[in-house]
């Protein structure tokens, strides 16, 4: 993985979220922001730690906690639930051993409830990190994490 | 060639091809533009009665009239598409990208700006990139960049990821958010158009509403207005989803019923109980609905928005107290938290509907509701806030002797509690 290097941003705030994306995404594997990279950041854009932390927290996709290596955001709004999103939802928690914004004891995944990906027309629909999985059914579900779990196990072999 | 029909579907391919694109007729519009004066753009856009697509329904022509002469003028794409039940934006982006960038460009020359920003939500990482190879193939082809198809006008557009908020949708938050910021809304007027990004005038337009932009310009406006119907003219594209057999995206001239809309959409899985209009904070109509004319001052009239243009069909099985539920969560998780009434409000309603769904609710909770939504209507500081009653009362009004159900089921709890 590429640490990110923030001389590749200006040193304009507009540029924040942009930063926090790719911070999030390259810069650590457990999808979120740490507190030395908040700092990094702030002195770059010549803000102070906490108006960094301010905007941080306001963005959902973002996190200043460790999450798992896979972020699971399924999508519980109206044409997702009315299809089924909530079975899905308990599946997940129970298979994962997940509670709400917590971590997998493997430290693989964790569930976030989202409000609409929009995609309501393959619903139910979730997004594991950057990719979007449409159509879902317990089994489609039951295979993902399948085979997240090989892949991971393929990375630390 | 293709060239007489006013439609954005018309545009739609699979593989996205600037040549292929142009083949189909892209890009006329603006050529006929950039041969045209500022102002008879403005005036053309005007002469269509286009109105915005995001969901207020302001007219376009009128919102780029109001931008004053200045050194630095900015056009923002509002590609921040969050609305629960709408996927149109990201119809057009995957489908028909450089139709959006066309219609940004003309929009860019008609009020005198030389940048343009998309703001696209950060759900959306793989349409960002689609644009980005879009913006590249319309330099390479001078559609954008210095001295456009030699005309002497200068133009580029910066995409912007979102970070996953739904306040941001809002015009002003939405700027807030584009310098860095927390996304809160602000006051108007002074109107974005007065004093938006970095304190110049910046227009903020729906993704849907710039694709319109250049059939006007290529087709005329009259072309455009005599499509739709008096007061919302042109077509417009619908979001269909929930219980229906083929849900999309669907493109009809404005004023269409709702029948015709889910008939267009394979009918209805089962049968007809509710339909959502128009996004998370719009009513929730019983079966009646389905005469409904969907444009926006019949859906004003029936006392309800068209929005976005959204439709969430739902069938008998629906459970409707999930449906409250999973409203309300909603407004309490999107609320940006920035005026009382609004972040406290939607807690309690979170709360309360959690409770009617679970089967613990108390008797009292659906008078409390809806006074609580009342107040937050009264005193909220952005339409967020003050639109949590519009789906409240609606699904109450219709579908209350479901949900008082929940209540009574459960009634010994209200001894323990």
């Amino acid at each position: 993985m590429q640490p990110v290097q923030l001389t590749e941003f200006p040193h304009s705030p507009d540029h924040i979220l942009h930063i926090f994306h790719e911070f999030q995404d390259r810069d650590s594997d457990n999808n979120f922001i740490s507190s030395s990279s908040v700092r990094r950041i702030a002195e770059h854009l010549d803000l102070s730690m906490s108006q960094v932390y301010g905007v941080l927290s306001f963005y959902h996709m973002f996190s200043y906690r460790p999450r798992g290596k896979y972020v699971i955001r399924l999508c519980d709004s109206l044409s997702c639930r009315i299809v089924g999103s909530l079975d899905i939802y308990t599946y997940l928690r129970a298979e994962l051993g997940l509670q709400r914004k917590k971590i997998s004891d493997d430290g693989l995944f964790s569930l976030e409830i989202v409000n609409c990906l929009g995609s309501c027309h393959t619903a139910p629909n979730m997004m594991i990190n950057e990719q979007l999985i449409t159509n879902l059914t317990l089994e489609k579900v039951k295979a993902t994490i399948h085979s997240l779990k090989e892949e991971a196990k393929d990375e630390t072999e | 060639m293709k060239q007489n029909k006013v439609s954005l579907t018309h545009y739609a391919m699979k593989k996205q091809d600037i040549e292929a694109y142009i083949g189909l007729g892209g890009y006329h519009g603006l050529k006929a533009a950039l041969d045209m004066d500022r102002s008879e753009v403005v005036k053309e856009v005007q002469d269509s009665k286009l109105r915005g697509r995001g969901g207020a329904g302001f007219p376009t022509g009128k919102k780029w009239a109001g931008v004053p002469p200045s050194e630095e003028t900015y056009v923002v794409c509002n590609a921040d598409e969050g609305e629960p039940g709408t996927f149109k934006d990201r119809y057009i982006m995957e489908n028909t990208p450089f139709l959006l960038l066309e219609g940004m460009t003309i929009a860019g020359y008609a009020v005198g700006a030389k940048k343009g920003f998309i703001y696209i939500r950060g759900e959306y990482p793989t349409i960002a990139e689609t644009l980005k190879k879009a913006l590249e193939a319309a330099r390479s082809q001078n559609m954008l960049g210095n001295n456009i198809l030699g005309s002497g006008f200068s133009f580029d557009i910066e995409i912007k990821r979102g970070g996953g908020s739904y306040v941001v949708g809002d015009e002003t938050a939405l700027l807030s958010s584009l310098m860095g910021k927390r996304g809160f809304p602000w006051m108007k007027p002074p109107y974005p158009t007065e004093k938006g990004l970095w304190d110049r005038p910046t227009v903020v337009n729906n993704v849907e509403t710039l694709s319109y932009v250049p059939l006007i310009l290529a087709h005329g406006a009259a072309a455009f207005s005599k499509i739709g119907v008096e007061g919302s003219t042109g077509p417009k594209l619908y979001s269909v989803s929930g219980h229906v057999n083929s849900p999309g995206v669907y493109e009809f001239p404005m004023g269409v019923s709702v029948k015709d809309l889910i008939e267009a959409a394979g009918g209805v899985q089962g049968q007809l109980k509710a339909v959502q209009i128009g996004g998370t904070a719009g009513p929730i109509y019983d079966a009646e609905s389905l005469s409904m004319q969907l444009d926006y001052d019949a859906m004003q009239t029936a006392g309800g928005t068209l929005g976005s243009g959204a439709v969430v069909v739902m069938n008998s099985k629906t459970n409707m107290a999930g449906v409250l539920d999973v409203s309300m969560r909603f407004f309490a998780e999107e609320s940006c938290g920035q005026c009382f009434p609004c972040r406290y409000g939607t807690r309690q309603l979170n709360y309360m509907a959690q409770r009617i769904a679970a089967g613990t609710g108390r008797q009292s909770y659906l008078q409390l509701m809806q006074d609580t939504g009342e107040v937050m209507q009264a005193t909220s500081f952005c339409p967020f806030g003050q639109s949590v009653s519009t789906p409240l009362n609606s699904l109450l009004q219709h579908f209350g002797d479901e949900v008082k159900g929940f209540i009574q089921q459960q009634d010994y709890v209200k001894e323990v509690i």
